[in-house]
């Protein structure tokens, strides 16, 4: 019997399952391939699915319930951290996820964030609706000093491209190493220090028990009054009310986040109306090459199950 | 001589730059004027005038009462403006502070490509109305960059642009090999290449040879995908050619910091065109400017008091 893989289906994010089964299953005529659109595992082909390929936030315990058969669980996100907390995933399910597909889209989206901050691009907008002709003293990145909080394949695209505009990189580790484009390395326990060298500080840990609120009030309040924190990674990790209190008590200069503790952000939550909190959609992620991007790293790992070399998976994390 | 230089600084933070220089060169007198109209006679005792390359300051006239004037520091990498006036004299050496903007140039192109490409306006305007709202995100790696203008900002945004993935061609007067340029064509050449742009960013100076020179013919070779930004000066670009292709959607939009009029007026239609963003020329500005103007005017001083003219920088002929 052939192997089958199951695709969820993810219109929202463009990624449409069987525009996916596409591009990869005439490399695959040996597995069978599936699309799912219902993700509380009530579609056919779950029971018999040997592996299901998804954005970790569409996998639910229904799912993994349903999946009997389940060996191999392949991510479209870099985080997994919504799969990781589903009581259903079973030890022996390998689970892989995306890496090193969206160091360019996100290290790109946290320039926009860094410019536009600095720059305050609110109000040049909000300027140019009102046809009203102001000049203010814009910062240069040039000089400035970045300390980016996880030294992953993302945050090593973003170090490149920030010394490129003559920025210091300072890298926040749990293992601090030394790596390319990092003028210095500084431990996890060491954050305040580091928060405290920065011009941004941008946020690009995975989300952990052990990063769950670890941007609080007390790292705010160590930043210099002139700092832009930037969270492009996930909403968990930062203290929302601790950043609202820090921007409009003016300890630093703004936010800019792509990321929220609820998403979509409810209408009512007060960050959409803080002057110096940039919003943006959870974007970071998106690129309109995205899914022929992923096929090719994915494409490797299909390999792996048509071969049955399960072993050589890439991208496993253990759980 | 350093006794007997006389040095006028025309800015309104002249008093930052009459303290370097006092702390720097001892034996000068500085005279500071906050703007134009602070000038008065100070202008016929100095022997340097260091002042921004504006038209605001350097009107017709002001040289004329400057019969000690021996040299022109400008704090623009532009020098149009003083060149053509009648009291500029042969004699009188002029120089620019040309390669002091590189940064901020670059982040400002970097700026308007990704404002552009992502749609900031389109994201701002749904966070003033708690919109949550998705939509696809061009990247800048892979894309194609032309880049009009191979100096110091043409230099420092090519540098940025390699660093974000992308095919960097240089369009100029002058065919060189350069590092982060995959290619370099003539001038001459701009209407073809400019087919290959996804970003076409125009860092050329303004002059005969240049008027105008992005024009329709450029915007009817472009991919209806691409962008246009300028931050050079207004007349490099025909701004009626840029507001047809717009409209006919020859281009995807544009990001504009520079005009054939500046302030631009309020009721030109540019402002409120969709798929234009217009920033006020604050494209040269940053925070550190003044550090970065006497980073060339200090040394450009020293070499003119200890008779050095010839090692001065961005020393312009004319």
């Amino acid at each position: 019997m052939k192997k089958s893989v199951l695709v969820i289906d993810a219109p929202d994010e463009s990624f449409g399952g069987e525009k996916f089964i596409s591009l990869v299953a005439p490399s695959f005529p040996q597995l069978d391939f599936r699309s799912t659109t219902p993700r509380d595992g009530s579609g056919p082909g779950v029971a018999e699915a040997d592996a299901i390929f998804g954005f970790a936030h569409h996998f639910t315990e229904g799912m993994l319930s349903a999946a009997k058969s389940l060996k191999w669980i392949q991510t479209f996100t870099t985080g997994v951290d919504a799969v990781l907390k589903l009581k259903a995933l079973r030890r022996d399910v390998i689970l892989t996820s995306l890496r090193g597909v969206h160091g360019p889209q996100m290290s790109e989206l946290t320039f926009l964030h860094m410019l536009a901050l600095c720059r305050n691009y609110p109000r040049v907008l909000d300027n140019q609706r009102g046809h009203v002709w102001e000049r203010n003293a814009i910062p240069t990145l040039a000089g400035k000093t970045v300390v980016i909080f996880g030294t992953g394949a993302i945050a090593q695209a973003l170090a490149k491209r920030c010394k490129a505009f003559d920025m210091t990189v300072v890298g926040v580790s749990s293992s601090p190493r030394p790596a390319p484009d990092f003028d210095r390395m500084m431990a996890r326990t060491d954050l305040r220090a580091a928060a405290a060298l920065a011009d941004f500080l941008v946020v690009l840990v995975p989300l952990s028990p052990e990063t769950q609120g670890i941007i609080n009030a007390p790292v705010l309040a160590a930043m210099k009054p002139t700092a832009y924190l930037i969270n492009v990674a996930r909403g968990g990790v930062c203290d929302e009310e601790a950043i609202i209190a820090a921007v409009r008590g003016k300890q630093i200069a703004g936010a800019g986040l792509d990321v929220f503790a609820t998403t979509p952000l409810p209408k009512d939550s007060p960050l959409w109306d803080v002057p110096g909190i940039l919003l943006t959609p959870h974007i970071g992620g998106l690129s309109t090459t995205y899914m022929e991007q992923s096929v090719v790293v994915v494409s490797r790992n299909l390999k792996c199950l048509a071969d049955d070399r399960m072993g050589e998976l890439e991208n496993v994390i253990p759980h | 001589m350093a006794i007997d230089t006389t040095v006028l600084v025309v800015d309104p933070d002249a008093a930052f730059f009459r303290d370097r220089l006092q702390a720097d060169f001892p034996g000068i007198r500085v005279l500071t004027a906050l703007g134009p109209e602070d000038i008065g006679d100070k202008i016929a005792n100095a022997d340097v005038l260091a002042a921004m390359g504006s038209k605001m300051i350097f009107q017709e006239g002001l040289l004329e009462r400057a019969g000690r004037l021996k040299w022109i520091q400008t704090f623009t990498t532009g020098t149009d403006k003083v060149t053509p006036l009648k009291g500029f004299r042969k004699d009188m050496l002029l120089t620019s502070t040309r390669g002091m903007h590189g940064a901020q140039m670059a982040e400002m192109a970097l700026m308007q490509m990704l404002a552009l490409a992502r749609d900031l306006p389109r994201m701002l305007r749904n966070q003033a109305q708690s919109k949550w709202d998705r939509f696809m995100q061009i990247r800048l790696l892979g894309k194609t960059v032309v880049i009009l203008g191979v100096g110091t900002s043409g230099e420092n945004l090519a540098q940025r642009c390699k660093a974000m993935g992308m095919t960097v061609i240089g369009v100029t007067g002058t065919p060189r090999i350069l590092p982060n340029f995959d290619r370099m064509v003539r001038r001459s050449e701009l209407a073809l290449v400019a087919a290959e742009a996804d970003f076409l960013v125009i860092v050329v100076p303004y002059e005969k040879e240049t008027h105008k020179i992005v024009n329709s013919a450029v915007f009817n070779v472009m991919k209806p995908t691409s962008f246009v930004c300028n931050i050079a000066r207004g007349c490099v670009l025909d701004e009626q050619d840029l507001l047809v292709a717009i409209r006919e959607k020859k281009i995807a939009g544009a990001a504009l910091d520079v005009f054939d009029v500046e302030p631009l007026p309020a009721d030109n239609p540019l402002w409120r065109e969709p798929n234009v963003i217009v920033t006020p020329h604050h494209a040269g500005q940053s925070d550190v400017y003044n550090e970065q103007v006497y980073d060339i005017f200090g040394p450009n001083l020293k070499c003119f008091l200890e008779n050095r003219v010839g090692d001065m920088r961005n020393l312009i002929g004319h």
